[in-house]
């Protein structure tokens, strides 16, 4: 286990560094950093002292151990339009986005529970292809426009909720919603599926041949079972999830690292850009690495593969 | 592969004979023109008139004819689904094929890079390196194809794993058949077929990623409509127009899901009670 251990925390440290050096050498490769780095109204002056400042007359590899040094120590360079570090503008919005995030995760996988368990219980056929339908429709619609019809539905149309912003629990339904509705729409397919692998097994007509009801054989027998593949795909799919953020918290002016990079784009302000896309990556690092390990505890298999 | 008929057939069809009237016929039309403005006429709901002739989707905030725009988007957006999906497919089949059949340090570096690409989102990179290099036609193909290989590297790689150690690669091996020739010959007819079936499923992700991205402003640029574009400069207009978003978003759902069903009746992997089968998406 601690070898397990050791290999999975060190590919994560390799894929943390792989992105900061990615993040490197793509505004080296876009063109000159500080014509990049500084607003378009800059003046030579500004330029000239800008590549001073940033230590652009050192060789490329100094440059880069520099950068990675500062990284390790959180430094990611200053805003460009507010006087501050972009490290910090990012983490302000962290707590926004994971709330979103979280709320949304949890919202799929409860609702596919709930919807998965009760198609399986109920013998109508159609109940279920139905049900299964709608999943797959679900996931033909793009996430922002999606939220888009929550919006005209929900906010416009019936007034129920608000459609902008962060603050009460009735701020946080809409986005929570567009987001869980597509995890749901995949998690519901992949349940129903390993829930019907199960059905075939052995173990199930035995516990049948003893004489169990149907709904004991599904929810003692079966679930646990069926289980696991959900959990590995809503932890594989996190990184959908926090994509879907960003996308997300544009529609409904969610205040979250997603709608600041989005923001700081369209003001060229790129140290918060990359300070945002580092953040987020991390946090999916992280979050993959703690769902490996808690499936290595789980299925002691993945441990010796 | 087989075809079902099956609803999902016919909705795909029904849904993918309405995009190509969309883009293939609606530009024959003399009242074809996405980029005439008409600030008198703007924002037009459907089927009003505007002069004499009736406006069958309406205008947008400049006075531009929806349905001429909507047309234009779809081509653009087709476009750069299908370059993405043979750029990626082209990219992912070589290097997988590479990496399953040398093994090694080609294997453990392509795979390597293919672990890191999935260990951060899609959009993420897409959005970090649109935001930096600037979002034309071109660099959103390459872009787009530079994320999504993965997808077909995997499965041609496991496959040709396989496919190295059976008898008719041996056999060619042990007559001195080189490494280029067996790939060539032996290794991709045999996972050309898998390869479509991947292609055509990521074909919907990657048209859903470009209205993403335009969605955000990181796409195609305006005055060029977009699908993502156009709901989002609707999206201002949602109270009272909103038609604006709502018929752009209709298109990617109807392209989409064509798509979606046209590979769930092609593919025989619905199980017993013809339910869609499952996959997880990337």
């Amino acid at each position: 286990m601690l070898k397990f251990v050791i290999r999975r925390v060190g590919q994560s440290v390799l894929t943390v560094f792989g992105v900061l050096t990615a993040a490197f050498f793509l505004v080296r490769l876009a063109g000159d950093p500080v014509v990049l780095l500084l607003p378009v109204e800059a003046t030579e002056a500004d330029i000239a002292l800008m590549r001073e400042a940033l230590g652009l007359d050192e060789p490329l590899i100094v440059q880069y151990l520099t950068y990675l040094r500062n990284a390790a120590i959180g430094d990611l360079g200053m805003s460009l339009r507010q006087q501050s570090p972009a490290l910090g503008l990012v983490l302000e919005r962290v707590p926004a986005t994971l709330e979103l995030a979280l709320t949304a995760f949890v919202l799929g996988i409860v609702m596919a529970f709930g919807i998965g368990i009760t198609m399986r219980l109920s013998t109508s056929r159609r109940l279920r292809a139905a049900i299964l339908w709608v999943a797959f429709i679900r996931q033909a619609v793009p996430v922002f426009w999606f939220g888009l019809l929550m919006i005209l539905l929900f906010a416009v149309h019936l007034r129920w909720l608000p459609s902008l912003g962060r603050g009460g629990i009735e701020h946080l339904i809409l986005p929570a919603l567009t987001l869980a509705t597509y995890e749901l729409a995949l998690y519901l397919r992949l349940f129903n599926a390993s829930l019907g692998e199960e059905q075939k097994q052995d173990y199930v007509r035995t516990a049948y041949a003893k004489g169990q009801t149907r709904a004991r054989v599904i929810l003692r027998h079966m679930l646990p079972n069926a289980l696991l593949p959900l959990i590995t795909i809503a932890g594989l799919n996190l990184g959908v999830l926090l994509g879907g953020t960003v996308v997300t918290e544009t529609v409904f002016s969610w205040p979250g690292v997603g709608r600041l990079i989005v923001q700081s784009v369209s003001q060229r302000d790129y140290p918060v850009v990359l300070a945002g896309v580092l953040v987020i990556s991390l946090i999916f690092v992280v979050i993959n690495l703690v769902v490996d390990l808690l499936y290595a505890v789980i299925d002691p298999r993945v441990r010796l593969a | 592969m087989r075809v079902r008929r099956s609803a999902s057939l016919y909705f795909a069809l029904a849904m993918l004979f309405g995009v190509a009237v969309l883009v293939a016929v609606v530009p024959l039309l003399p009242v074809y023109d996405p980029y005439k403005q008409d600030l008198g006429a703007s924002l037009t709901p459907p089927f009003e008139m505007i002069g004499d002739r009736l406006s069958l989707f309406g205008t947008d905030q400049l006075g531009r004819d929806i349905l001429s725009r909507l047309a234009l988007a779809g081509q653009v957006s087709l476009f750069i689904g299908l370059a993405t999906v043979v750029l990626s497919l082209f990219i992912g089949v070589a290097l997988g094929l590479i990496a399953g059949f040398f093994r090694g340090w080609p294997d453990t570096l392509i795979m390597g890079l293919a672990d890191l690409q999935l260990s951060i989102p899609r959009v993420l990179i897409l959005i970090a390196v649109a935001a930096i290099v600037g979002s034309t036609i071109p660099v959103l193909v390459l872009l787009l194809a530079l994320t999504s290989w993965v997808a077909y590297g995997r499965v041609a790689r496991a496959m040709a794993m396989s496919l190295r150690e059976r008898e008719f690669v041996l056999s060619a091996v042990t007559q001195g058949a080189s490494a280029t020739w067996n790939i060539r010959k032996h290794l991709l007819p045999n996972v050309m077929p898998q390869m479509l079936i991947v292609g055509s499923f990521e074909l919907g992700q990657v048209i859903v990623l470009e209205a993403s991205l335009s969605y955000l402003g990181l796409g195609i640029q305006p005055p060029l409509p977009s699908w993502g574009l156009m709901i989002s400069e609707g999206q201002s207009y949602v109270e009272f127009d909103p038609w604006l978003s709502l018929l752009p978003g209709i298109c990617i759902f109807m392209l989409v899901a064509g798509v979606q069903f046209l590979t769930q009746a092609f593919t025989s992997e619905t199980d017993a009670e013809g339910e869609p089968a499952p996959r997880p998406t990337t």
